[in-house]
């Protein structure tokens, strides 16, 4: 491939606003899975059920939205689903002691399964459920923003869970670094025993983390459902609750680095759907590489921090 | 001799609770079709008879038994050397997509294309285990994110390759079809009245030649003690003089080897071409499966045939109650519910003994409902010694 | 004036062994208090029921004159009372100051009020003159700064006493120095200071009055300066019972096994063992007496190859086997009892054919190619279960459900079962009962008598003494002096034990300059 057509292609696919847009958009389930996956994991906890988690949140969103006619009632829906799994995730494993990974594994198939299952039995259809009475979010458009030139198109125009998504990781930023609370759920996280002797309640923060992951999945599923789309389908995470994981990895546990390195997955994304059309250059060797990347980026770390260990052991010694 | 008596009723007890997990699953599982206006009792008898109740029924249980069987012992032996393989699930696709390869790209007699195509799924499904294998034990990598990850990996690398250079389907994304030398005859191309209905096939016979493989291997050879003791103890095992990263790694990589068999089995038995994703999702059954057969060759072999039979009794079911067959993913979730969660059997014996004693307030250092307390006590117990 | 801590009669009973057996202890206001004993000897949990980590089954205790009642850890806290572990509390990623005021933050509305946490934090550490920087994060921090931030974490919550649970086993020379400096300001700034540590040097250079533990009791209160090293070391070690074991006298031929100057490095990185010779004939038994902690551990590991060699050889029979595998040792007739039963010495959830045959099954007759011959397995393990002694309803149960005396029968029984050249035991009747500590001594006796070349390590003295033919005693990681068991005392093994004299006295010098040095600091 030659340099002009690279520049032909990178004009096209990536210096335009539409894909921008684009990547915003495919990005925001993945913040927001993202989000699911750092906050268990600062608190020192593998929750790999995000996937069934964000299905769950996606379906009740659906059905709350559906039978009350309004995507708020929607988006409540998906919290409450994304509550109770939480509360039910963090019951098992943490009070009564399962093992975390084989409960998050149970939970995936059990939410594959009871998504299918109930849209089958409560809606009557099979592979997926649309209908005029599933109220979606709309796009919202900002006043005076949306008229600044490129920055108004940049920034406007993209639906609720967008700029939730947005504030939610601002709040989970402030939370982690500037509250009591925040400081207290990384001290559990990262030395239990430190948290334990100065009075925390390790177990209550993590049952906590626990459920708020529910809900930072559930609102994936939310946008997923009502804001990507406006209905639901059978599997619709599409990995996404894993994916969470990856940019949490990635972006080395912080709000700011997990909202990044969605933007790349998004932006991967984004490239996919524009190459596949033109099928220009295999589009999977481009999904892939995220997930080869944060292999590559964990890799890495954990031999720097190994070397660093043994220096500062030889130096001891 | 009072403490021999304590080990089996410990072992009384496990069957207990795994008995009462299913009772406990049925029981929500028929709330569940009582809300969904379903009769559970017969809904249970079609199940089972669905199952095992009839010739065809129970051809279409040998299906959908046979990858789950491979993947469970998979998942078993990592188990058993200390290790959640998680990857199981890629492992399988990429043994099925370069058993494909072999199977049609090649031209021989069956005697050696057969044997040569399941060897390249077996070594596909190595290879595939042997990064995480090697980040773990040489980097200390956590082997569950690293198998996620290429868990995805796989599923991109194998949609690249049914989609480009492997691609026969103006249409679809599909493999060309294997070679009629590398297949595995389905029963039904036997005999015509053998195994209709169904796509059975004789690949059946190696899942269980597997079973028995590793069966024997665990309980007889210098390699599968190895295997056993570094999973119970890699302490001692060190102590004893086992090579700890030799014995890991080979454990790791015949899981995926296994596991990879497995792909490429159902490959050859049923689909005979490399459907994209053709079969998400059995890697994380025989995981669960494996759980469910307390993570013994034996009984995660078992478990694997009984899920195989719930998934078949489900499609009957759908067919002739038009219950939707998710419901067994649904049963079989909540009984790992219940039988992973061995500290809710505790909270429940508690109260129950706590009931008989006449609701006594609990002396003090002995308060039954603070699980966090007592472990620290016997922390501190083990160091006072 | 007040008892700043009186404990009266505390008792904690945990499964199987009493680790508090009425304790009586009281700490004056001001003083600097050292708690010493080895391990196990219930220091730490008798600090742990001060610190409200655990509940006592019995006892009283009274902060400053009033009776307390200290049911969980905040109350504690709540009390003046601050502990600095042993394995540090602290959370890596987190400044020092976000480490002071875990738990206690200052707070503006919901936010935490980071300038006054900071001005606070360096307040503290100019008033007690413990400088640190408050923004620095622990992880960069060198062990001895970060201890300090355990202390200024302790001062913080107001603690007016200060438990310091063994604070120099991790610290350089310079650093224990710096920790003397802190620990006398605060004493003079009225703080009180439990120390707790089995190095009888550090007692003597900073302690007011010292505790000697031992076997979960008090054996006395002293005052510091009418006591010495050596006491303290008989009061620590000394045995109640004495145990007589009768034994032919050794028949030493050649040198079996030969150290050279070896160094060791221990889990910290920090040399444990260093520069450390020593010889075993066949047909002897050399004992390894010492303190807890001074090194034995990482020497029995070395030899072994379970730890890797810093320098220094490791000959045996005239081989070089300072890297060669486990696995190569055993074949060259190395045979272990190790320390930590219940993690080395059995796999508690196999079987106890499984762990008799750890070291045979790759060979004829058990192993035979690839398989295993599970009858020679079965037949195996009976002998091995007859021959020894050891009482189970069956060879196929987990040695888990065996008790401690069966479960070192098991060990016994493989480790000879191999017919060991040299045969290495480290606190082999640790925890058993008085029977089983017989058939433990006879059967080392026995394997001598066979022409093995034995190396028995123990922190106990008695049983040193009564199964040795020639004692080294070893101090911070070397040799301090050898005797023959038959000339061995008490008063001399107690002097090397502490570190005083010895016919290595130029090496005992370097080694422990840093001790002079804490002195004068």
């Amino acid at each position: 491939m030659d340099g002009s057509v690279l520049l032909d292609i990178l004009s096209r696919y990536v210096f335009n606003i539409a894909n921008i847009q684009g990547m915003l958009r495919l990005a925001t389930p993945v913040v927001l899975a993202g989000l699911c996956a750092l906050i268990t994991d600062r608190a020192g906890i593998l929750n790999i059920a995000g996937e069934g988690m964000i299905l769950l949140g996606a379906w009740f969103a659906v059905a709350a939205s559906y039978f009350f006619g309004s995507s708020m009632m929607g988006l409540l829906g998906g919290i409450v689903a994304g509550l109770v799994v939480g509360a039910l995730f963090a019951l098992f494993s943490l009070k009564f002691r399962a093992h975390i990974i084989v409960m998050g594994i149970a939970i995936n198939i059990f939410a594959d399964a009871a998504t299918i299952f109930l849209t089958r039995s409560v809606f009557g259809v099979a592979g997926g459920f649309t209908d005029p009475k599933i109220v979606g979010f709309g796009a919202i458009e900002i006043p005076f923003i949306k008229d600044i030139p490129i920055l108004g198109e940049l920034l406007s125009g993209y639906t609720f869970i967008v700029y939730l998504t947005w504030f939610l990781v601002a709040a989970t930023a402030l939370f982690l670094y500037r509250t009591p609370w925040g400081f207290h759920l990384r001290a559990v996280g990262e030395n239990p025993e430190a948290a334990e002797t100065m009075g925390i309640n390790v177990q209550r923060i993590r049952f906590l983390a626990v459920m708020a992951s529910g809900v930072f999945a559930a609102l994936a599923g939310v946008y997923l459902s009502l804001g990507h789309l406006q209905g639901y389908v059978d599997k619709m995470a599409a990995g996404r609750g894993f994916i969470g994981m990856a940019v949490n990895t990635f972006g080395g546990g912080a709000p700011l680095g997990v909202f990044l390195s969605s933007l790349l997955f998004g932006f991967v994304d984004m490239l996919g759907f524009r190459l596949q059309a033109e099928r220009i250059i295999p589009i999977y060797f481009v999904s892939m590489m995220p997930y080869i990347v944060t292999l590559a980026a964990l890799t890495y770390f954990t031999i720097r921090r190994e070397n660093a260990r043994k220096r500062a052991a030889t130096k001891k010694a | 001799m009072s403490k021999f008596m304590n080990s089996m009723r410990g072992i009384l007890q496990r069957s207990f609770t795994l008995g009462l997990s299913i009772l406990m699953a049925i029981l929500v599982g028929s709330i569940i079709m009582l809300i969904d206006n379903h009769n559970p009792i017969e809904v249970y008898r079609l199940l089972l008879e669905g199952a095992f109740g009839s010739t065809r029924g129970l051809f279409i249980t040998m299906q959908r038994a046979t990858p789950l069987i491979f993947t469970a012992i998979a998942s078993t032996l990592a188990f058993r050397t200390g290790v959640f393989n998680v990857g199981v699930e890629g492992q399988f696709f990429i043994g099925a997509i370069v058993g494909t390869w072999v199977g049609y790209a090649f031209q021989m007699p069956a005697v050696i294309h057969l044997p040569l195509t399941l060897l390249a799924g077996f070594i596909g499904g190595a290879a595939w285990a042997y990064f995480p294998t090697v980040m773990r034990q040489k980097l200390g990598v956590n082997e569950i994110i690293t198998t996620i990850m290429t868990n995805y990996i796989a599923t991109f690398l194998i949609s690249y390759l049914t989609n480009y250079p492997m691609r026969a389907s103006a249409t679809t994304p599909e493999t060309p079809p294997v070679q009629v030398t590398a297949r595995l005859p389905q029963f039904v191309e036997i005999s015509k009245e053998f195994g209709k209905g169904s796509q059975a096939h004789v690949g059946i016979f190696i899942a269980l030649a597997v079973v028995v493989i590793m069966w024997f291997i665990f309980r007889r050879t210098k390699l599968g003690y190895e295997w056993r003791m570094v999973g119970l103890s890699h302490m001692f095992s060190e102590f004893g003089g086992v090579n700890l990263n030799r014995t890991f790694i080979s454990g790791m990589l015949v899981s995926g080897g296994i596991a990879g068999l497995g792909g490429i089995v159902e490959i050859l038995g049923v689909w005979r071409e490399y459907k994209n994703l053709f079969a998400v999702g059995f890697g994380f059954r025989g995981n669960l499966a494996s759980l469910l057969g307390g993570q013994t060759v034996i009984g995660s072999t078992v478990a694997a045939i009984f899920y195989g039979g719930m998934e078949s009794g489900a499609l009957s079911l759908e067919w002739g109650a038009g219950v939707p067959r998710q419901l067994i993913d649904i049963i079989v979730g909540l009984v790992i519910f219940f039988m992973a969660a061995e500290g809710m059997w505790d909270f429940l014996r508690r109260r129950k003994a706590a009931a008989k004693s006449g609701g006594d307030a609990p002396t003090a250092g002995q308060t039954p409902a603070k699980p966090a307390e007592k472990t620290e006590a016997a922390g501190q117990a083990a160091q006072a010694k | 004036m007040t008892n700043a801590v009186e404990m009266i009669g505390i008792r904690k009973v945990y499964p199987g062994v009493i680790a508090n057996n009425n304790v009586n202890f009281s700490v004056a206001t001001g003083e600097i208090h050292a708690l010493v004993g080895e391990n196990g000897a219930g220091k730490s949990t008798l600090m742990n029921v001060l610190f409200g980590l655990t509940r006592p089954e019995e006892g009283q205790i009274f902060i400053n004159g009033k009776q307390v009642h200290i049911h969980k850890n905040s109350d504690a806290i709540a009390l003046g009372i601050g502990m600095v572990h042993q394995s540090f509390k602290l959370v890596p990623s987190f400044t020092v100051t976000e480490n002071i005021t875990l738990g206690g933050e200052p707070r503006k509305g919901l936010l935490v009020d980071r300038k006054a946490a900071h001005d606070n934090i360096v307040e503290i550490s100019k008033r007690f003159g413990l400088q640190v920087d408050p923004d620095a994060r622990i992880r960069d921090l060198p062990v001895g700064v970060q201890q300090r931030v355990e202390i200024l974490k302790a001062l913080y919550h107001n603690a007016d006493i200060l438990i310091l649970d063994e604070p120099t086993a991790v610290l350089t020379p310079q650093e224990t120095r710096d920790l003397f400096g802190v620990i006398r300001s605060l004493v003079a700034k009225g703080k009180t200071v439990i120390f707790i540590t089995h190095k009888f040097n550090e007692v003597m250079t900073i302690s007011d009055r010292v505790t000697v533990m031992r076997d979960g009791k008090v054996v006395e209160t002293k005052d510091t300066k009418d006591t010495n090293p050596t006491e303290l070391a008989r009061m620590m070690v000394g045995r109640d019972v004495l145990l007589r074991v009768d034994k032919a006298p050794a028949n030493p031929k050649d040198v079996v096994l030969e150290v050279q100057d070896l160094e060791v490095l221990d889990n910290r990185n920090l040399k444990a063992v260093r520069g450390l010779s020593l010889q075993v004939r066949a047909g002897e038994i050399l004992g390894i007496a010492g303190v807890e902690g001074n090194g034995q551990r990482e020497l029995v590991e070395a030899i072994v190859g379970l730890r890797p060699v810093y320098s220094g050889k490791v000959v045996m029979q005239g081989k070089e086997i300072t890297h060669a595998s486990v696995r190569q040792r055993r074949d060259d007739g190395i045979s272990c009892v190790p320390e930590d039963r219940y993690v080395r010495g059995v796999a508690l959830r196999a079987t106890l054919e499984d762990n008799l045959i750890v070291e045979s099954y790759f060979k004829e007759p058990i192993g035979r190619g690839m398989l295993i011959d599970l009858n020679q397995v079965t037949e195996f393990s009976q002998n091995l279960i007859k021959k020894f002694d050891v009482r189970t309803p069956s060879s196929k149960v987990t040695a888990g459900a065996l008790s401690g005396g069966n479960m070192q029968k098991v060990v016994l029984a493989r480790e000879l079962s191999l017919d060991p050249t040299l045969l290495i035991v480290a606190q082999p009747t640790r925890g058993l009962d008085v029977g089983s500590i017989e058939f433990v001594h006879r059967t080392i006796i026995e394997a001598r008598d066979r022409g093995a070349a034995v190396l028995l390590v123990s922190a106990e003295l008695e049983e040193i003494m009564s199964l040795s033919d020639r004692i080294n005693v070893v101090y911070e990681g070397r040799i301090m002096g050898e005797v023959s068991g038959a000339e061995a005392d008490e008063e001399s093994l107690g002097l090397w034990m502490a570190g005083v004299g010895g016919n290595a006295e130029a090496a005992h010098e370097a080694s422990s300059e840093h001790t002079a040095e804490t002195l004068k600091g």
